[in-house]
């Protein structure tokens, strides 16, 4: 089963991005492996462990 | 729950049924005999209650005549020509099931004095409330005249049902001018037996909407003009014309919009119009004419039979030699008719046949004379002819000869041959949507007064081939000219096509085509929008070497080109370019890509410069194992696999222009994400970016990309200091 699982955001213009292990910005950083550590959302960043509905109803439009 | 569905015939029109007229007179009316000589009866009601009526008599001596208004009161009227206006109480008159009372009014004169014209007018001006006659019943010698008796502009009888005329009419000159225009509630008109010296019927009963049977006088021969004399008598199906019409100049929407289903018309020598003659008889099944002008003339049939669905029969009897016609939409929509044959001795004007045919759906023969000297256009011509299955054009026509739309939706069509010694100056649409058209033969040599190749064999599904004439020096355009030609195989532009300004969709949905050769120089040409979108077959594009530099897309240009490998773009370096989104997306056997460095301006500057929407520009791709550098400024820029197993297989990524304002398009500005650029690579795409002014909230998915892992905190460092995110 393909792994979904990673950090979601719906951007400026309502298209979901994705990354799976790791968001470097200027003022923070997440890794996958430090996933329970963060207090969702950040800066629009959630963790899921599989991609949301909402996520998936988007790839098929 | 049960349905009733509607029978699947119900939006077939059903003809009338052909009836003697019905006029029932309601019983509580006030009865009103025919009228003696010289005495006039109106059956008038309170719906309006102020009337005036306008009288002309003549006397001996001093003879009155006499208005008895029906209601008591008699006004003596002893001016020779006068109007005499009365206010009835409203409710006063007698009774009716209709809602209103009704009077009659008698016109009567003394012994010695001779009424020789009676009619309502009105005082104020039209735009009064209309009048609430209802019969008018004229004795003889009452009505010397009936020009525009009833018309928007003298006085509007809405009401009236019933009109007799005296039995004989003698006077000379126009008598029956715009008589009962616009008399909504007519429904019998009892003209003169004798109306010998009449000379029009022009819009007689115009807009008599509920008109079903008329007989004209018979010997109202010397009549000259019959223009709308029926037109929009929408329920009139019988007529009975004069014995003879000689002297008629015009027929022009005589019949327009009536029920009339077949007509005989006797020999018409001096008439030169018959345009819209018949336009929208839809249960017209038959026409006969049984002859023209015997000398040469100009005669007009635009739109004669224009939407006579029903007309299967029409045969035109001989006309003289060189007698010039104008056929504009003389046919159009006649959805039922099968054969026509225009006569070879005559001369079509320069009018040309613009949809001359255009909608005979069941059209299967057309017979054209074979010269048309005059003739420089064919617009419409044939369209939506959907059964016509050969045609022959005329081999002479005027020394250019436009054909736009001409064969268009002609779907039963195999074979179309233009001739060769046309001087064409537009193919626009001409021949779209022949979907079996498996031949279409065009003028071999130049053709360099054609300005359109637009839409030209757009949806020609059965082409496989195609000779484009040698030349064109003067197209425009080639947008849609071969969109959704799924059959066709091959095409060549001529080489030079310097005028063309756009090629969008040029090509898009020739899911078959495998070869095109495209000009070498299109330099005025700015767009390329989706120019060859799902050329599924196509493997190899070399785009013109020249274009416009102020080209502004590519959108979509390759958009599902799946079996693409070799694209070379053209080597004008673009400076107003905006759109690249999709470009290249789902070429999935794209290896390499030419001149792509020419794409965009490359100036540094900020202000008057594009920059380039590049999103979803190139997906999977397996085998573009290249480098891309390019030198232009950029809102968005994708060039991505779409997972593990479906990467891009591109190497390098150098985005060079150092200029500010880029990355103003939707986050990811940059998606690298499932490509092979390994570390090295990165760094150096790293590195372009760190060149380029400071951003905000800009981010680039690397997501995938083979060197990503091997990315350190300094690698990352080198953006995300200068404000770029980094997502993976």
């Amino acid at each position: 089963m393909e792994d979904t699982a990673g950090f979601y955001k719906l951007n400026e213009i309502n298209e979901w991005e994705f990354a799976p292990n790791f968001i470097y910005a200027p003022t923070y950083t997440l890794l996958r492996e430090d996933k329970d550590t963060y207090t969702y959302p950040i800066e629009g960043w959630i963790w899921y462990d599989t991609a949301p509905q909402e996520y998936i109803d988007s790839l098929s439009l | 729950m049960a349905f009733n569905l509607p029978s699947k015939n119900t939006y077939i029109q059903k003809k009338p049924v052909v009836q003697p007229p019905t006029y029932t007179r309601p019983l509580d009316w006030i009865a009103i005999l025919a009228p003696p000589a010289n005495e006039v009866f109106y059956l008038v009601s309170d719906i309006s209650p102020i009337y005036t009526i306008s009288t002309t008599f003549t006397r001996l001596a001093s003879q009155n005549i006499y208005i008895d208004w029906g209601d008591g009161v008699i006004d003596t009227v002893s001016s020779l020509s006068t109007s005499t206006a009365h206010t009835y109480t409203v409710g006063g008159g007698t009774a009716c099931s209709r809602g209103y009372t009704t009077w009659k009014i008698r016109i009567y004169a003394d012994p010695g004095a001779t009424i020789t014209l009676t009619k309502f007018i009105q005082t104020v001006n039209y735009t009064q409330l209309p009048i609430g006659l209802l019969e008018a019943h004229h004795g003889d010698g009452t009505l010397s005249t009936a020009n525009s008796l009833f018309t928007p502009t003298t006085v509007l009888a809405p009401y009236l049902e019933y009109f007799k005329c005296p039995s004989t009419m003698s006077a000379a000159g126009a008598l029956f001018f715009e008589s009962f225009m616009s008399c909504g509630s007519l429904q019998i008109v009892i003209m003169p037996t004798s109306a010998a010296n009449n000379t029009s019927f022009s819009s007689t009963f115009s807009r008599c909407s509920r008109l079903q049977s008329i007989v004209l006088p018979s010997d109202s021969i010397l009549v000259t003009t019959y223009l709308n004399t029926f037109q929009f008598c929408y329920k009139l199906q019988n007529i009975t014309l004069p014995t003879s019409m000689n002297f008629v100049t015009t027929m022009a929407a005589t019949f327009q919009l009536t029920q009339i289903q077949s007509i005989t018309l006797p020999p018409l020598p001096a008439c030169l119009s018959y345009a819209t003659t018949f336009t929208q008889c839809a249960y017209l099944t038959s026409v006969r004419f049984t002859s023209f002008t015997p000398t040469a003339q100009s005669i007009t049939f635009q739109g004669t039979f224009n939407a006579c669905y029903s007309l299967q029969d029409m045969v035109f009897p001989p006309f003289a030699n060189n007698t010039i016609l104008t056929l504009t939409t003389t046919f159009a929509n006649c959805a039922s008719l099968a054969y026509i044959t225009i006569p070879d001795n005559i001369l079509v004007s320069s009018a040309g046949l613009n949809t001359t045919f255009g909608g005979c759906s069941k059209l299967l023969n057309v017979r054209l004379p074979t010269s048309m000297p005059a003739v420089p256009t064919f617009p419409n011509t044939f369209q939506n002819c959907y059964s016509l299955q050969s045609i022959t054009l005329p081999t002479t026509v005027s020394s250019s000869i436009s054909l736009v739309g001409t064969f268009s939706s002609c779907i039963s069509l195999s074979e179309i041959v233009i001739p060769e010694s046309y001087n064409i100056t537009s193919l626009n649409s001409t021949f779209i949507g022949c979907t079996t058209a498996h031949t279409i033969t065009l003028p071999s040599g130049s053709q360099d007064a054609n300005t359109s190749l637009f839409s030209t064999f757009s949806n020609c599904n059965s082409l496989v081939n195609l000779t484009m004439p040698s030349t064109m020096i003067s197209c425009s355009t080639i947008a849609t000219a071969f969109n959704g030609c799924t059959t066709l195989q091959s095409v060549t532009l001529p080489p030079i096509m310097n005028f063309v300004t756009t090629a969008q969709t040029t090509f898009a949905s020739a899911t078959n085509l495998q070869s095109v050769t495209m000009p070498v120089s299109m330099s005025a040409c700015t767009n390329f929008l989706s120019t060859f979108q799902l050329c599924a077959s196509l493997k190899a594009v070399t785009m013109p070497a020249v274009t416009s530099p102020l080209v502004t897309t590519y959108a979509t240009c390759f958009q599902n080109c799946y079996s693409i490998n070799s694209i070379t773009l053209p080597t004008t370096q673009t400076t107003a370019l905006a759109s690249m989104n999709a470009m290249f997306a789902s070429c999935y056997l794209i290896k390499t890509i030419d001149n792509f460095d020419k794409l965009g301006n490359t100036s540094a500057l900020v202000g008057n410069v594009t920059y380039i929407d590049g999103s979803f520009l190139l997906g999977f791709s397996p085998l573009f194992t290249t480098s891309i550098t390019t030198p232009t400024k950029w809102s968005r820029f994708t060039i991505n696999g779409s997972s593990a197993t479906l990467r891009n297989s591109i190497t390098s990524i150098r985005l060079t222009n150092t200029g500010a304002g880029q990355w103003g398009g939707a986050s990811p500005q940059i998606n690298i994400s499932y490509t092979n650029l390994d570390t090295a690579a990165i760094n150096l795409l790293f590195a372009d970016m760190a060149a380029m002014p400071n951003v905000t909230s800009k981010t680039i998915v690397i997501t995938g990309a083979t060197g990503a892992a091997g990315l350190s905190a300094a690698n990352r460092l080198v953006v995300t200091n200068k404000g770029w995110t980094i997502t993976g």
